[in-house]
């Protein structure tokens, strides 16, 4: 039995005031260092012996890391914005909406206030509830480095259950999600045991609308895999198509088909199976009808 | 493991500690300044039992290094009341309503109440228990939780 009600891993804590500062750090201590934002996901993992860093380089200080912008290229969301004011940025337009429901479900007022959008990308748990919009929605991950800066889909990102592409020396400094084309839609569902739980399962889609034409479609379910899965067949299957029950059904078979679910402590794979179907085709038809046009 | 210094305002005074790493709030308010109105219940952000506000917003003082709220001004469940021993009007209506049973979780519900009512003063029933959502109660019930708070609406 772990007592959480104390740490006991002994630590130094660093408060860099610039990246720079921080890249020094990480250099310094290397494997021995450990990057931590809010905090939700760093102290549960320290009080259950997950990991046992020696230095805990604080992001909060540095200046910029939790700015928000929108302009003509897209949403600009700060790596260390608080997961409540990437809320309320993704509420402002109709572009963000897949990402506005995940982020409304992904936790209570407290996790809210605490957890950062940036630190949920990079802990990649298979059922992070804001890697599948971001999947849907053309999300990118900026990631810079002591010389410099890449900048990955997150696609590429998430490379397996609590892993993703970043190296030691790399910090997420911002995720940047680009506009959308005209009259899309989208939208996002999960399925938990209470409010504020981890997903069984999670769902989004973000389509372009033409009248009753679905122009094309991109769909990715959270906790069904290793790691949050794009949906290709089905998205294959309903683009450039005119939507009718018949091919939506279709497509939720392809959904139920293409995921490659587990059994667990939250769910069984039997039921995610199901439950995938059902759970797609209302996140399509929320999506579909935001994306306007006669439904 | 060194220790280093902070400061926090905590319930309105002024207060410095020389802290190992890796002290929790919680464990910081309990311990150090014997505040034990903050619960520790599951010690993994699932029950609010150790909900306090930092700089007027709820967190989770089991999960937040103290450290990491260096300088900030902290409320617990002590500061809501006035110096004088006068209850808050959120203190009142729970009593007023019965809505505490064991009492467990009633200082995690009066602080989600208080940041509530701060942003909204007349929040309605859906907008209380999306509020709430993240705070077990395993004997009183909801219901009169949610009345309780909704009482203090304007």
């Amino acid at each position: 039995m772990v007592n959480t009600k104390i740490l006991t891993r002994e630590f130094d804590y660093h408060r860099p005031a610039s990246l720079a500062e921080a890249f020094e750090l990480l250099a310094e201590y290397g494997d021995a260092a450990k990057v931590i934002a809010g905090g939700t996901d760093v102290v549960p993992q320290l009080k259950y012996e997950k990991i046992a860093p020696n230095h805990l380089v604080a992001l909060t200080k540095i200046s910029g890391l939790s700015d928000i912008n929108e302009d003509s290229d897209g949403l600009n969301i700060g790596a260390c914005a608080r997961l409540r004011d990437a809320k309320q940025a993704c509420a402002r337009g109709p572009g963000h909406a897949a990402l506005h429901d995940a982020l409304r479900s992904i936790g209570k007022v407290q996790v809210m206030n605490m957890g950062t959008l940036g630190g949920n990308l990079c802990t990649a748990s298979p059922a992070a509830d804001s890697v599948p919009p971001l999947l849907v929605l053309n999300g990118r991950v900026t990631l810079a480095n002591p010389v410099g800066s890449r900048t990955l889909e997150i696609e590429d990102f998430i490379t397996g259950p609590y892993a993703a592409a970043m190296a030691a020396n790399e910090i997420m400094t911002e995720i940047h999600i680009p506009p959308g084309p005209e009259h899309q839609g989208s939208a996002f569902l999960k399925i938990a045991r209470v409010a504020a739980d981890i997903s069984k399962l999670s769902c989004a889609v973000a389509l372009q609308r033409d009248a009753d034409r679905c122009v094309s479609c991109r769909i990715a379910l959270g906790a069904v895999a290793a790691l949050p899965l794009r949906i290709k067949g089905a998205e294959e299957l309903l683009g450039g198509k005119k939507m009718d029950a018949t091919l939506l059904a279709e497509a939720a078979a392809s959904v139920s088909a293409g995921i490659r679910p587990i059994s667990d402590v939250r769910s069984t794979e039997t039921y995610r199976r199901q439950v995938a179907a059902v759970i797609f085709k209302d996140v399509f038809d929320m999506a579909w009808q935001r994306a306007g046009g006669k439904s | 493991m060194q220790k280093q210094h902070m400061q926090m305002r905590i319930n309105g005074e002024p207060c410095e500690f020389w802290v190992e790493p890796n002290t929790l709030l919680m464990n910081l308010l309990r311990n150090e300044m014997e505040l034990t109105g903050t619960k520790y219940g599951c010690g993994t952000g699932q029950c609010g039992g150790c909900t306090v506000l930092v700089n007027g917003e709820p967190v989770l003082s089991c999960l937040t290094l103290a450290l990491a709220v260096d300088g900030a001004d902290i409320l617990t469940i002590e500061g809501v009341a006035a110096p004088d021993g006068t209850l808050d009007p959120i203190q009142e209506a729970f009593l007023d309503t019965a809505a505490i049973q064991c009492g467990y979780c009633t200082p995690g519900m009066v602080l989600m109440a208080k940041a509530l009512l701060n942003k909204n003063p007349s929040p309605s029933e859906d907008q209380i228990r999306e509020h709430i959502k993240g705070n077990l109660c395993r004997c009183t019930g909801y219901h009169r939780i949610v009345q309780a708070i909704k009482s203090c609406g304007e």
